[in-house]
């Protein structure tokens, strides 16, 4: 299903720019991304981005937190102020992680220095199906969202219970339940769940989906061994039950 | 020298007050000194002459009446007028009085009354010649059997009544002084107490980091000012260290993502894979070498957090790289605590565990306090008694050879988690299993909620 998912983006050829001013992982990245057939523009600065931005049109940007000039924080902000191209930043630095998270800059993922080429390529396929799956490419990014009383945060990947209690989930279960929430009321296939999320691609243990939707089951659900919010679906899959709105 | 130094009082507030009493009472004392020796001044001299004159004419004054009385109450009547000065006339037998001899010699001043009482009046005084104590007497006939003596006191009334009340007054203005000084002392002192308080929590957890207030004494204010600039360079110091530390760390990840990336790129194969391994472990190390210095720097807000959720996550993450890590407790515990650090302890735990042994259990248990507990538990084989203590201390690895895969780190996941504990006003304990394994427990105390997440972001 993997390589399914991989033929449909290289089909049309997703546009990444990068903006890394090593040179030597510049090169690499660039290669890396190459080959796993993206068409890919390298930048070193701000400067050189906003003019490849002008030149070309882009579907995801791969931007480092530390550049010289204007460093990558200050460029996020800058980018998501005028669009809504999706952000994956790299850092070296654990507290950029917390900022990133934390979400005053307005990135949609990160990947932490020295990073795995496998996991990286995972995370931006992962981040283009999202944006192309939930259809806000050129829209409005992903707001808070709303069921049963829990309150979901995509920007920020927070999850709050009716009781304002934050939930902690790993970043494969968030994604999941995303999903769901961008897909309520319908059958989820394990394929389109798997294709949406990229959990169990970063570790060497391949996790299934219904691993992961029983990891969420126990967090949110009201009874985890008798569940009412995913349920299941003989031979078809999931399918989520709460009412969804904006909040 | 041992109990002169025993006597003398070990804080500066008993020393400086003793020294006010001591100066206070030598001061008194030697002004009534001088007071009573100006006093006694009278007795002697052209002032000796005048009052022995005074005095003998009192002294025969009475004895004219006595004379002159016809009855004992008019002899009484005489008698207690003289009380009234500084002259006592008491009525004795005239039997065994004599004329003084060379044997008993007069104080001058009496014997200036008694040489005024002859020359002026003509009365001859006698002694009491078997008696001692007599030497302030004076002995003058009076009728056949009778005598008058009177008691002289050469200081007159007013020395009694000067010695009483001086030494009310002394006591009260002594005692008042001392009162006074005890507490402008303690006044004075009293900011080193601050200074001491302020040097002692200097660099703890927790620690009241604002400058001293340098106002009292200018010994004070500037040792106060001493201890505000040397807090000052401290901190520059350490901060500069950090900030080393993290430029260093920080700096190694850009080489250490080339060399991932050129690694990866290599032809499959055990060196390949030995490599990526290494980059991992010094990956883990420099994040570890972070987490370290910037501990305490980071200013996470306490938020309502579900702790079996948090935990869940953790077990989630270590099994999804190979470990057997689960948790066991309530399904829904909502908690005031820090996320990010309350999780980093739990994961330090748990790295260790895997590291030693081949499975670990997360338990998470609410106490009655409104505090939780956690236990990480593991298989492995423990921690020789002897270095319970020591697994705490930063850089501290124990046996290095017992761990798995030879993953190793710097030694500092267990002073962290130690800290974050702290932090959240809870412990850390380390006790060995039976029949092999340890068990780490850390308790957290909930946090002061500074804002709720979500409303905010909400509205």
């Amino acid at each position: 299903m993997l390589t399914a998912a991989s033929s449909i983006l290289t089909s049309n050829q997703a546009r990444i720019l990068i903006v890394e001013d090593d040179l030597a992982i510049h090169h690499m990245l660039s290669e890396i991304l190459s080959e796993n057939g993206f068409s890919v523009s390298a930048t070193t600065s701000a400067v050189e981005m906003d003019r490849a931005l002008r030149r070309e049109e882009v579907d995801l940007v791969v931007l480092d937190v530390m550049l010289p000039g204007e460093d990558g924080f200050s460029i996020c902000g800058r980018l998501r102020a005028s669009s809504n191209l999706p952000i994956l930043m790299l850092t070296a630095l654990g507290e950029d992680v917390d900022r990133i998270v934390g979400l005053e800059i307005g990135a949609d993922d990160y990947v932490t220095k020295p990073f795995n080429s496998r996991e990286l390529v995972a995370r931006i396929r992962a981040l283009l199906r999202r944006t192309r799956a939930f259809g806000v490419k050129g829209g409005q990014r992903l707001g808070p969202l709303r069921f049963a009383g829990w309150r979901i945060f995509p920007a920020e990947r927070r999850l709050l219970s009716p009781e304002g209690v934050r939930v902690t989930t790993t970043s494969a279960e968030f994604d999941l339940l995303l999903a769901f929430c961008h897909h309520p009321g319908e059958v989820l296939s394990r394929e389109q769940l798997l294709e949406w999320t990229h959990g169990g691609l970063a570790g060497p243990v391949e996790r299934s989906v219904d691993v992961h939707v029983s990891r969420i089951r126990q967090k949110i659900e009201p009874d985890p061994r008798d569940p009412t919010f995913i349920k299941t679906v003989r031979l078809g899959g999931y399918i989520f039950t709460p009412e969804v709105g904006a909040l | 020298m041992c109990v002169v130094r025993r006597l003398i009082p070990g804080t500066i507030a008993g020393q400086i007050t003793g020294l006010v009493i001591i100066a206070v009472l030598l001061g008194v004392g030697l002004a009534s000194g001088v007071l009573l020796y100006l006093i006694d001044q009278g007795q002697t001299g052209p002032n000796r002459e005048i009052l022995a004159t005074v005095r003998a004419a009192h002294i025969a004054a009475i004895a004219k009446e006595a004379e002159a009385a016809n009855s004992k109450e008019q002899l009484s009547l005489a008698l207690r007028r003289s009380h009234s000065n500084s002259i006592e006339a008491t009525l004795v037998p005239a039997a065994g009085l004599a004329a003084r001899g060379e044997s008993a010699p007069a104080s001058p001043f009496i014997a200036a009354v008694e040489a005024s009482l002859r020359d002026n009046w003509g009365l001859e005084s006698l002694r009491r010649a078997s008696q001692p104590g007599d030497g302030d007497s004076i002995f003058l006939k009076v009728g056949d059997h009778n005598a008058l003596r009177f008691e002289i006191s050469p200081h007159g009334g007013l020395h009694n009544l000067l010695f009483v009340q001086t030494i009310c007054a002394l006591a009260i203005i002594t005692s008042s002084i001392v009162f006074l000084s005890i507490y402008a002392v303690r006044w004075i002192i009293s900011p080193l107490s601050s200074i001491a308080s302020a040097a002692r929590s200097f660099g703890r957890a927790g620690g009241d980091e604002t400058e001293l207030s340098v106002d009292g004494p200018r010994e004070i204010e500037q040792a106060a000012q001493a201890l505000n600039d040397m807090r000052k360079r401290v901190r520059t110091l350490v901060n500069e260290r950090t900030q080393m530390l993290v430029a260093i760390s920080h700096d190694l990840r850009t080489p250490l993502t080339r060399l991932r990336l050129r690694v990866e790129r290599l032809n499959d194969g055990p060196p390949r894979a030995a490599m990526l391994q290494d980059i991992v472990t010094i990956n883990e190390m420099l994040g570890e070498t972070l987490a370290y210095v910037r501990q305490g720097t980071q200013r996470e807000e306490a938020s309502l957090i579900d702790l079996p959720s948090l935990l869940e996550t953790i077990a989630a993450q270590f099994a999804d790289i190979g470990h057997e890590v689960s948790y066991t407790g309530p399904d829904r515990l909502a908690f005031a605590g820090r996320a990010h650090a309350i999780g980093r302890a739990v994961a330090n735990v748990v790295e260790n565990a895997t590291k030693f042994g081949s499975r670990a259990v997360i338990v998470l248990r609410a106490l009655d306090d409104g505090a939780v507990e956690t236990e990480i538990f593991d298989d492995g084989p423990g921690i020789a008694p002897g270095l319970l203590d020591r697994v705490f201390e930063p850089f501290f690895k124990g046996d290095s050879a017992r761990s798995i895969e030879g993953r190793t780190g710097f030694g500092l996941g267990l002073s962290i988690a130690r800290d974050i504990a702290d932090r959240h006003g809870g412990d850390i304990a380390l006790v060995n299993r039976e029949p092999h394994g340890l068990s780490v427990r850390m308790t957290f105390k909930p946090l002061q909620l500074t804002q709720v997440w979500g409303v905010t972001s909400a509205a």
